[in-house]
């Protein structure tokens, strides 16, 4: 029988299997959600927020799979640098960083620029590999000289806003919120609420504007983008300044609750790449949906196996997905 | 040049460049950190070399080549610290338990079809597992590692040379003329034509009759079982391995690094690209140590060798992609022509 | 004897029937030439014989057996070897180390691979380019070393999709001899072609296939004469009923 058929058969006997076992011993589950439920509530809230962020940084990966073809390794460096900058911006200058975001997208965009005209593009007619490491070699360089500047020192900020009474516009909220016996703070809070604004401007850019036309148009065919007259060179070039600029958002709305190091944005980079494979490579909508999905198995993962880190259930979610539906969720290119 | 002519030449090249290594130290006495370095440029390039089996040679892009290589360090040094075991044996268990592991993975990930980007992450996935899993596990003592068990003197049969650390020099040239005797054999025979054939096309290949699933899990295997011999050596060398050392994706870019500087699917290319990078990166790591006067800031600073590293591989992607030896094959073409 | 019967062979893809119960039979020797328009489904019958695509239902037997089931390699394996329409060399390796991989097949030592690849390659005419990369070669030359590589696996019986493809008429002429040449040697050819003069002055026999259906089988001047084959490529208006 065909390998799909086989596929699906597999799958549903192992989930009915599992729906027996639960069955089975539902007593026992029902008391062990009591106990870990809030855990488990806790995780899934902090799961999204944080998927939201993860959302966004493979949306930009995403999309510059989708149009140039490339799986860029440098993904996750860019955003350490993006992290630094939003450092180095509250440090010593005292700037707000939800405020560095301003500074940090252009910054990052323009970047993105430059490493696609200079380092990218000279190499589209190469093959895969040669792209991919290309971008590989970006990424030593970039974090190394991150190291050379900023040492291995781990930093981190501290706002002093966001805990108890704090005014939000006309609102008057008390950090954190408690709900259903979960703690939303005001820094992942932030995240999601600024993640997900700039992942609906995304879609509008996309959907809406004649250059997210003719992005959308290149990814789905290069030639015949640039037989009906687009400039395929200037998209690649603005569809990685895109990509790039979104992981200088995620940068800045990370450091309030995480450290930077010039190694930070290794483990965005990995997830990053499940998400994409997850949602499909190229497909913006598979990235926010896959961001969401990975960020809550990577809380929920640690309730489950509580002795490993968060990444072996994301890796093994990538491994099962690399195999049975390496298309994705939305899997439109292969 | 037919192959015919060529059979015979492989092995010259490779006699004499053992030879030439072997006499070095005799000539050239070494300093105990000339000697360190030389140890690590013929370690990289066995490592290369076996790399450059299923990437260079095969077409397979690997970026988790850590996962045979930390399960051959893992392997001996479990087995001499339990067992007391030599690891020149327990060196052969974990080429074959990185072996085991290569055919398993690679038959997965070859029987559903995954293929360049998707292979290539796959292989970044399955290293990067090991490295979590065993930071885990008990019995290789977690995250806080192992350490070889110390002896008194020289042991060859214990791969230990506290006094003359040349020694370690010579095990590893030994080692190393072992991997690329092995990738001659593999490039001048059938198995070395298929491959290439593989990473040329691989549906002419299939229509010339090449089995895609078979070879290409052997050239897995072959690259995972070298692999672990040089995961052994580096522990008995480095007395010390945790879950970082062996299954780092830091190592896995530095295996690959050699076979691309030097030329991927060439039998000397890692060689060259140890032996140009690997004594580069040493010198920079010791300028930084002790820099120019007007160079003071970056005084210790950790990093300056590995950006360099990142800047010659942009480098040669863009310029020399072919690698060292591509460049200087494309060279010598040109003085034909004209001559 | 027959070497190659094809009974029934039908293959779709999702709604679209693209052999439909294709029956054909080659004998040892022969050369039968497939003919059709665009898109009549002769290069999915190819795939379906080499195993490329499996058949949605009918059998394939080649030699006596039943390959129906098997994958491209075991295809080959069994004496039943390809070429393909867009040119596919190996890039990287030379002209001689193309054809050494075919050769493998039946002559796994190295200097037995070499010096069969070394005859067949001097049989196409590709001797002056024998250590030449292969991307060095014109269309023509990649055209010799897709039949050179093809032939080192001695195959019983080739499949030549369009050979002459993209090739100048003086070229396909050079062509033509040369796989006359091959059947002298024993070889049974299976033949997609468009350029009708090629086709019709090297075949046995030719099956001409349209909208997936075979419509007519037979010698080339009945073909030729055959109304429904004439309706096939020009239209009704054409037809001499």
């Amino acid at each position: 029988m065909p390998k799909e058929t086989r596929t699906r058969y597999i799958i549903f006997f192992a989930l009915l299997i599992l729906l027996v076992v639960a069955g089975l011993n539902w007593g026992a589950i029902q008391e062990w959600m009591a106990l870990k439920g809030v855990v488990l509530r806790q995780a899934a809230v902090t799961g999204i927020l944080v998927g939201s962020v993860l959302s966004l940084v493979a949306m930009g990966l995403t999309l510059i799979f989708g149009v140039l073809d490339i799986i860029n390794f440098a993904h996750g460096a860019l955003m350490t640098v993006g992290m630094y900058i939003t450092f180095v911006l509250f440090d010593r200058y005292g700037v707000d960083p939800y405020l560095s975001i301003l500074i940090t997208v252009p910054a990052l965009f323009g970047i993105g620029l430059v490493v696609q005209r200079l380092i990218i593009h000279p190499a589209r007619n190469a093959p895969a590999h040669n792209q991919l490491l290309l971008t590989l070699g970006l990424a030593i360089l970039i974090e190394n000289f991150l190291l050379i500047i900023f040492t291995g020192t781990p930093r981190s900020i501290r706002l002093d806003y966001g805990r108890g009474l704090t005014a939000v516009g006309p609102l008057t909220i008390d950090f954190p919120i408690r709900l259903a016996g979960t703690t939303i703070t005001m820094n992942k809070l932030a995240a999601f609420v600024f993640a997900m604004v700039l992942a609906v401007v995304l879609f509008y850019i996309l959907q809406r504007t004649d250059l997210g036309k003719a992005i959308r148009a290149t990814a789905q065919d290069k030639e015949g983008a640039s037989l009906v007259g687009i400039n395929v060179d200037r998209i690649n070039l603005i569809t990685f300044g895109l990509g790039t600029a979104c992981v200088g958002a995620a940068a800045s709305l990370v450091l309030p609750f995480l450290f930077v190091d010039p190694f930070a944005g290794n483990t965005f980079n990995i997830t990053a790449f499940v998400i994409v494979v997850l949602g499909g490579m190229g497909s913006i909508p598979g990235a926010l949906l896959g961001g969401l999905i990975v960020g809550l198995t990577q809380e929920m993962a640690v309730v489950f196996l509580p002795s490993s880190t968060k990444l072996l259930g994301v890796f093994i979610v990538f491994v099962l997905v690399l195999f049975f539906r390496p298309d994705g969720l939305f899997g439109s290119k292969s | 040049m037919t192959m015919l002519r060529r059979f015979p030449k492989d092995y010259f090249i490779l006699a004499a460049v053992a030879a030439a290594l072997a006499l070095l130290p005799l000539v050239f006495p070494l300093s105990e950190f000339q000697v360190s370095v030389a140890v690590f440029t013929l370690y990289w390039a066995l490592l290369g070399t076996a790399w450059n089996i299923m990437g260079g040679y095969a077409g397979q892009f690997s970026f988790g080549h850590a996962a045979y290589f930390g399960l051959g360090a893992y392997a001996s040094t479990v087995l001499l610290i339990n067992y007391d075991l030599s690891p020149w044996i327990g060196m052969l268990v974990g080429a074959g338990l990185a072996g085991v592991f290569g055919l398993v993975t690679g038959f997965l990930t070859f029987r559903y079809g995954l293929k360049g980007p998707y292979f290539t992450l796959a292989t970044f996935a399955f290293a990067e597992m090991l490295r979590l899993v065993s930071t885990e596990l008990e019995f290789i003592n977690t995250s806080i590692g192992l350490h070889i068990p110390l002896t008194e003197g020289d042991s060859w049969s214990a791969l230990q040379f506290n006094e003359t650390p040349l020694f370690f020099y010579y095990a590893i040239l030994i080692l190393m003329v072992g991997g690329i005797l092995v990738n001659i054999l593999i490039a001048n025979n059938k198995l070395g034509y298929y491959l290439q054939a593989i990473r040329e096309d691989e549906d002419a290949a299939a229509s010339l009759g090449v089995n895609l699933l078979r070879y290409k899990t052997t050239a897995v295997v072959i690259s995972a079982a070298l692999s672990a011999l040089g995961g052994s050596f580096f522990v008995q060398f480095f007395r010390f391995i945790d879950p970082s050392l062996a299954f780092g994706v830091s190592i896995s870019i530095e295996i690959l690094l050699r076979p691309i500087v030097g030329g991927m699917g060439t039998i000397w290319g890692p060689f060259i690209g140890a032996v140009f990078l690997t004594p580069l990166g040493e010198a920079t790591r010791s300028f930084v140590r002790t820099p120019p006067e007007f160079l003071n800031s970056i005084e210790g600073r950790s990093g300056v060798d590995e950006m360099l590293f990142g800047i010659i591989l942009i480098l040669v992607i863009l310029y020399m992609p072919d690698g060292i030896l591509g460049a200087v094959q494309r060279i010598t073409q040109r003085i034909k022509k004209l001559s | 004897m027959t070497l190659l019967k094809i009974e029934e062979v039908t293959k779709t893809f999702g709604g679209l029937v693209a052999v439909n119960a294709v029956s054909l039979q080659i004998t040892e020797g022969d050369i039968l030439g497939l003919i059709g328009p665009n898109g009549a489904g002769k290069t999915t019958l190819f795939n379906v014989i080499s195993g490329n695509y499996k058949p949605d239902a009918g059998h394939i037997h080649f030699d006596g057996k039943d390959i129906g089931s098997c994958m491209p390699h075991e295809v080959t394996q069994r004496g039943l070897t390809r070429t393909f329409q867009i040119v596919k060399p190996f890039a990287g390796l030379s002209v001689v180390d193309n054809v050494m991989v075919g050769a493998f097949l039946k002559a796994p030592r190295v200097t037995d691979a070499e010096k069969l690849a070394r005859e067949v390659i001097d049989f196409v005419g590709l001797n002056r380019y024998a250590d030449q990369p292969a991307q060095n070669l014109t269309t023509a030359g990649r055209k010799r070393l897709e039949l050179a590589r093809a032939m080192a696996t001695q195959a019983k019986l080739l499949l030549l999709d369009e050979v002459m493809a993209g090739l100048t008429p003086t070229e396909s002429v050079q062509i033509v001899k040369l796989i006359q040449q091959i059947r002298e040697r024993g070889i049974t050819l299976l033949v997609i072609e468009h350029v009708m003069e090629a086709i019709m002055t090297l075949s046995d026999r030719i099956a001409v296939l349209h909208h997936g259906e075979l419509i007519a089988v037979g010698e080339p001047g009945e073909i030729a004469k055959d109304s429904k084959v004439i309706q096939a490529y020009l239209g009704e208006e054409f037809s001499l009923a």
